[in-house]
């Protein structure tokens, strides 16, 4: 599959409450990749996710889904997608293998074919040892992964996971991440949900970032990064005494400052009588601090 | 698309009877309570007291399957984002609450369990008819009520209460196990108004118990509270696009 999976215009919804939980959102997703949805709590993002899942109905705006659109059309919709929701929670009595089997035979899998899928997702989420272990007996992190492979086994062409690694250890993460870029490989789509910079900066090869309901920006990592005027932070633990740099964000008694040089990095370093100083490129939280005006931002 | 279909309803069943594979126990309460009323039952009425306790037990059966099981799971479902993943999905609603309510029905089988043999060995064959003919009409709307208390109870962790309540209230309280004419004056009327007690009375008319209060009274509130039902059901069940 080639070409956009997604595409949202203008997409808002606004709650019986009078409260919008998305103004204006406009992404594109592509088969093939995975695309963030990044923003604080609250954003929008779980809100955007439930109107291209077809679980909100847009009050504003259009999306289509893969190709259909997600309020005429959502029947069809549902049938290309699948959703691991915030939040979700296994039933305890599960076991990993019953939940997988159960969920893609409720999504007209014969129960062979539901068993073969359900065995090959779980060996790459490291949970065919657990497989026959009850839900209530497994950690947090399991029962996480158990709900990433009930979907990534769906054979859906469309895959939203809203925030599917929260509360996952690191190991945990880089199974999820891994699992998931080998997905998008087979020429799938991936949207996900995340407000850890890290991960989206890892693992995204789109990144969408909503602010206050509204998209504030969107492209590739790199991209996102080129808006930062500075190419380079020095973290400073301690003393910041005699710094001299034009952009510095105060953290208590740790500074970042900005520079757009590797030598006006070097010279800020060496301004500074600081104990510890670390030199870093800007990554994507930079970016996202400086496109949503926030601390250290514009 | 008859074959998806049915895989998908016993996707669902698949799901949703894994908790009562892992705790049987809940199976055997349900078993000895049955029995437990034949005894008492038994004990004071004889005969006419099986009678009446086949009528009971079909009745109290299907309510408690149809309003606190149904309406406890999708209570659950929707505590736990389940439905959310399940909306997402090729699943309808009809799909999703006939997967449900066939695995609940492994309840019902076990108070038949218990009430079929003492049938058989008393003599009350045709009152068991009877009685699980209305108890289907009766079931219909008592999952259509639990439906109802699943969707619009706002905190979906509340369900479990609002339905055991109701369950429990309305199959002991009502002349469920016992006949309505034993009731004073207009109270037998009144307490018509009450689901699981016209359905028993319904049953016990047409098993030939006797009557308590014209059969239209009890017909007319039974199909009263299932067009009702229904009706509430169709306008609170949400299946995504809210």
């Amino acid at each position: 599959m080639r070409g956009n999976a997604i595409e949202a215009e203008e997409l808002g919804k606004r709650y019986p409450n009078g409260v919008w939980g998305a103004r204006n959102v406009n992404l594109t997703a592509r088969y093939g990749e995975v695309t963030v949805l990044l923003g604080p709590n609250g954003a929008g993002k779980t809100t955007t996710v439930g109107m291209l899942t077809t679980l909100l109905k847009p009050s504003k705006g259009s999306a289509r889904v893969a190709g259909y659109d997600v309020v005429r059309d959502y029947a069809e919709v549902r049938k290309r997608i699948a959703l691991c929701p915030q939040d979700i929670s296994i039933d305890a009595n599960w076991t990993p293998l019953e939940a997988v089997t159960g969920y893609l035979m409720l999504r007209g899998f014969s129960k062979g074919d539901a068993v073969e899928e359900a065995k090959y997702w779980l060996e790459v989420l490291d949970l065919w040892s657990v497989r026959n272990r009850v839900a209530r007996a497994l950690s947090g992190g399991q029962r996480k992964r158990v709900a990433v492979a009930m979907v990534l086994a769906s054979n859906a062409s469309v895959l939203f996971l809203d925030e599917p690694t929260t509360g996952l250890d690191v190991e945990g993460k880089y199974k999820v991440w891994r699992a998931l870029r080998d997905f998008v490989r087979e020429g799938k789509c991936v949207v996900m949900t995340t407000h850890d910079m890290r991960e989206a900066q890892l693992i995204a090869d789109r990144v969408v970032m909503i602010h206050k309901g509204v998209t504030a920006a969107s492209g590739t990592p790199e991209e996102l990064m080129r808006v930062v005027p500075y190419r380079f932070k020095v973290i400073v633990k301690g003393s910041a005494d005699g710094l001299n740099a034009s952009k510095v964000v105060r953290l208590g008694d740790r500074v970042v400052a900005y520079a757009r040089s590797r030598e006006e990095a070097l010279n800020i370093a060496s301004s500074v009588t600081a104990s510890s100083v670390a030199i870093d490129e800007v990554d994507l939280e930079d970016a996202y601090l400086e496109v949503i005006g926030g601390e250290g931002g514009r | 698309m008859v074959r998806e279909g049915l895989r998908r309803i016993w996707g669902m069943t698949y799901l949703a009877s894994r908790w009562i594979i892992r705790q049987p126990l809940w199976l055997i309460q349900g078993f000895a309570i049955t029995i437990g009323f034949f005894v008492l039952l038994y004990a004071w009425g004889g005969r006419a007291g099986v009678n009446n306790f086949v009528i009971g037990a079909v009745v109290a059966g299907m309510w408690g399957v149809g309003i606190n099981l149904v309406g406890q799971d999708i209570g659950w479902y929707r505590l736990m984002k389940l439905y959310d993943m399940f909306v997402a999905t090729e699943l309808t609603p009809t799909h999703f609450i006939l997967g449900v309510f066939l695995s609940s029905m492994v309840f019902e089988a076990t108070t038949l369990a218990a009430y079929l043999p003492i049938a058989l060995a008393f003599g009350a064959v045709r009152q068991l008819i009877t009685a699980l003919a209305v108890g289907l009409v009766e079931l219909t709307l008592a999952t259509f009520l639990g439906l109802v208390v699943a969707m619009r109870v706002s905190a979906a962790t509340n369900v479990s209460s609002v339905t055991n309540t109701l369950s429990s209230m309305l199959q002991v309280l009502p002349p469920v196990y016992y006949p309505a004419y034993l009731l004073p004056g207009a109270v037998k009327y009144a307490v018509m108004a009450v689901p699981t007690a016209a359905a028993a009375e319904l049953a016990r008319q047409l098993s030939g118990l006797g009557a308590s209060v014209p059969m239209i009274v009890p017909l007319a509130s039974l199909c009263t509270w299932v067009i009702g039902a229904f009706l509430a059901a169709n306008k609170v069940v949400r299946w995504g696009m809210a």
